[in-house]
């Protein structure tokens, strides 16, 4: 009877202790994972996270690659209201405010062309 | 067509081209090329692919780790990046050695027609994603073996910093021409600033194109029928399509767009270039003012170009 006891406590002990490394090692994961994105977000800042990405768009030293695009093909204008983050729309060329008028073949000495 | 002598001018040498300064008040025009030189001397320090003592040539000699830029360089490559970006990798920064198995791998003036063999192998460049840049840290790194070139943007910002610059500390108004990429700033003379349009910048006054005016932003022109040179009796140019590392097919023989910015002008010209007959579609999207000229000297303008009938 005793003996029956004895073995009883001892499974309690170690089902206690299983206990504790499941725990332990939960916690650990957690606290590991969290180290390593720390190391990371450090290690690789991202690409040009900050000027390049459009104002009010940066939320870390990391951005989010857009999808490939095929060089020859021009990327589609991004929507009216932006579904996804600003982050992720390619940035858009502006007009000149005043846009372009006939110089009505008079110059000022400017030239454009290619060079 | 003729020249108006009724602004400052001001004329130097600078990034394998030439500046031409224009003010609003001729007595301020060596003051403008003064400031203006003193920046582009900076954009030329950092962003040269062909000095062996710039910040972007210790970049590409030391690729596959990482290299501390300064503000210059950091913006230039965020510059850059951003075009890229914007224009779906057509301008894309990482074709440096391309241009170089081209032959292109000094200052253009130096580049000359030669017999030795070219190897016209479709070889896509690395891409822009490649190039990490740390603002924060002030450096970038790019993988082992890719080579910069940011010569399709570091003029034009070299264009709108030189004439933000100068309108800013002489209050008046300032054009900045740098081979041909023009940036405006401050208040514009009259009817706005009359720019010439053609195929070459250095083109005299009487070269064939159009006139027009521009009050703000930029105005740029990107050509194949300008740095042109051969290998091995190939023609080759310098306006690379990323995806095969080539000169691109002359659909367009010549792109100018206006733009609020020389930068996004001269991007917009650039990717239209290499985009072919898809090109019209996305300016008039984005509301560009255009002007394309075909291999036949056929033009199509978009997006309030004005028309030559325009003209008085």
């Amino acid at each position: 009877m005793r003996s029956h006891q004895q073995a009883a406590s001892e499974r309690d002990r170690l089902l206690r202790r299983l206990r504790g490394w499941t725990t332990a090692s939960v916690i650990g994961a957690f606290g590991l994972a969290g180290v390593l994105s720390l190391v990371a977000a450090t290690t690789f800042p991202g690409r040009s996270a900050h000027a390049s990405a459009p104002s009010g768009s940066q939320s870390g030293s990391s951005t989010p690659s857009p999808a490939p695009t095929n060089a020859s093909t021009p990327p589609t204008a991004a929507p009216e209201t932006p579904a996804t983050p600003a982050a992720e729309d390619p940035p858009t060329p502006q007009p000149p405010a005043t846009g372009v008028g006939s110089g009505r073949g008079r110059h000022s000495g400017a030239v454009s062309g290619g060079s | 067509m003729s020249a108006s002598p009724a602004h400052g001018v001001a004329e130097f040498a600078a990034l394998g081209t030439g500046a031409r300064i224009l003010t609003t008040q001729a007595s301020l025009a060596a003051a403008a090329a003064e400031i203006v030189a003193r920046y582009v001397e900076r954009i030329d320090e950092a962003c040269s692919r062909f000095r062996s003592d710039s910040e972007l040539a210790r970049v590409n000699r030391r690729s596959g780790g990482w290299t501390g830029v300064g503000p210059v360089l950091a913006e230039a490559l965020a510059v850059a990046l951003r075009v890229a970006r914007m224009t779906g990798g057509a301008v894309d920064p990482t074709v440096g050695a391309a241009l170089g198995r081209l032959g292109y791998d000094r200052d253009f003036v130096l580049v000359v027609d030669g017999d030795g063999e070219v190897r016209l192998r479709p070889e896509p460049a690395p891409g822009w994603r490649t190039v990490e840049l740390d603002e924060r840290r002030g450096r970038v790194r790019i993988p082992r073996g890719v080579e910069l070139d940011l010569g399709a943007s570091a003029k034009a910002l070299a264009a709108d910093g030189a004439a933000a610059r100068a309108a800013g500390a002489l209050g008046c108004g300032v054009l900045v021409s740098l081979g041909g990429d023009v940036a405006v700033a401050g208040p514009p003379p009259p009817g706005g600033w009359a720019v010439l349009v053609t195929d070459h910048h250095a083109a005299g006054p009487d070269a064939p194109g159009e006139v027009v005016t521009l009050g703000d932003g930029g105005l740029a022109t990107s050509s194949t029928t300008v740095r042109r040179w051969t290998r091995g009796g190939v023609t080759l140019h310098h306006i690379l399509d990323p995806a095969t590392g080539l000169p691109v097919a002359e659909h367009w023989r010549t792109v100018s767009v206006a733009a609020s910015s020389c930068v996004d002008a001269n991007a917009a010209a650039t990717a239209s270039v290499i985009w072919g007959a898809r090109a019209p579609d996305w300016l008039a999207r984005h509301h560009l003012p255009a002007r394309l000229v075909d291999g036949r000297g056929e033009v199509v303008r978009v997006a309030g170009w004005p028309q030559p009938e325009d003209d008085g």
